[in-house]
């Protein structure tokens, strides 16, 4: 037994950790498994391998042939990609050109936030409206009923500044 | 037989490419294709699939370098056109390719190029239900036979690696086929 352990060292070999421990359960796995279900089932059409090699053949000069197509087919996408990008550059230019500076398409919020921050004297406003802005105006005022005109009038005016105004 | 690396002498020429190219396929044609088929599943999508890893290696042999086996180098093309078709299978689908596997084992039943013995459809079942590393591991030793040595370069990971996941492969599979 000694002699036999001092061989094993000698000769140097070694074995993977439980190498013989799992041998049997190893080796009996796969015949196990063999036997029950050794081949794929997997089944080919009769004489294929035998005409293979030409198919192969075609298919590779065929893509050869495809490649040149390709080549083509790319230089008319980049023309069709030229001419698309064109249209979209002109329509974007024309379209932002339509849309102009226009009192319509300023949002509320930003006309009085401008107003309110530039501290635009009541006449500066009045300037802007013409004569027919104004009769307008007045127009308006004239369907405001008596009372609530009574209301306002005590509310939030002085008498002295009517009187002065009178003058 | 023609020596490996004269052979890819003649293929890296321009004159007998051609006459090279023909003995390569006639070559390496069954075992490329069983190596794909045992991917895909279907004989039609093998054939496809095939015939792209042949282009492609057409297209690439002056890419070879020589550091590996050209009989690895090819092995690697086939597994990679393999493993993209199902991926672009499962993209065009949006599935997973668990799942484009799944539909593509459940075809094998109607199949006229499977036999249809319902061992053989609970084998392909089961070894769908391995990760795809282990799946490649088991179809390449078990029924293409190939030497761990092979696989390993193919593969690019250990012989020790490889012959742990194949066991690991075959109880797992061995243990679904007594449970179901």
């Amino acid at each position: 037994m000694k002699k036999n352990s001092l061989k094993n060292i000698e000769s140097g070999f070694k074995v993977p950790k439980d190498y013989f421990e799992n041998f049997e359960d190893r080796l009996l796995s796969e015949l196990a498994l063999k036997e029950t279900a050794s081949h794929s089932g997997f089944k080919l059409p009769a004489d294929y391998f035998e005409s293979l090699d030409n198919k192969i053949l075609d298919a590779v000069k065929n893509d050869h042939k495809t490649k040149v197509i390709n080549l083509f087919s790319f230089r008319k996408i980049a023309y069709a990609a030229a001419v698309a990008a064109s249209l979209i550059l002109i329509y974007n230019i024309s379209y932002n050109k339509n849309e102009g500076l226009n009192i319509n398409n300023i949002e509320t919020a930003s006309i009085e936030n401008y107003i309110l921050t530039e501290g635009l004297e009541t006449s500066d406003i009045a300037s802007l409206f013409s004569d027919e802005d104004l009769s307008e105006i007045t127009s308006v005022k004239n369907t405001i009923s008596s009372e609530s005109l009574e209301n306002y009038v005590l509310e939030n005016l002085d008498i002295d500044e009517l009187i002065t105004n009178n003058d | 037989m023609i020596l490996e690396s004269e052979l890819v002498e003649k293929l890296k020429s321009d004159t007998n490419i051609d006459s090279a190219f023909k003995e390569l396929v006639s070559l390496y044609k069954e075992r490329l294709y069983w190596h794909i088929r045992h991917i895909v599943k279907s004989h039609d999508d093998a054939d496809d699939v095939l015939q792209n890893t042949f282009i492609k290696v057409y297209k690439n042999i002056g890419n070879f370098k020589g550091e590996s086996k050209l009989f690895s180098w090819m092995y690697r093309i086939a597994t990679n056109e393999a493993i993209t078709f199902i991926n672009k299978n499962a993209k065009r689908l949006q599935i997973t390719n668990e799942e484009t596997q799944t539909i593509a084992i459940n075809n094998l039943a109607a199949d006229v190029y499977f036999e249809g013995e319902a061992i053989q459809l609970k084998l392909q079942k089961a070894i769908a239900t391995l990760p795809q590393k282990q799946q490649l591991v088991f179809n390449m030793k078990y029924f293409e036979d190939l030497k761990f040595k092979d696989m390993s370069d193919i593969l690019e990971t250990s012989e020790g690696a490889l012959k742990a996941s194949y066991h690991i492969a075959v109880k797992k599979i061995q243990d679904y086929l007594t449970n179901n």
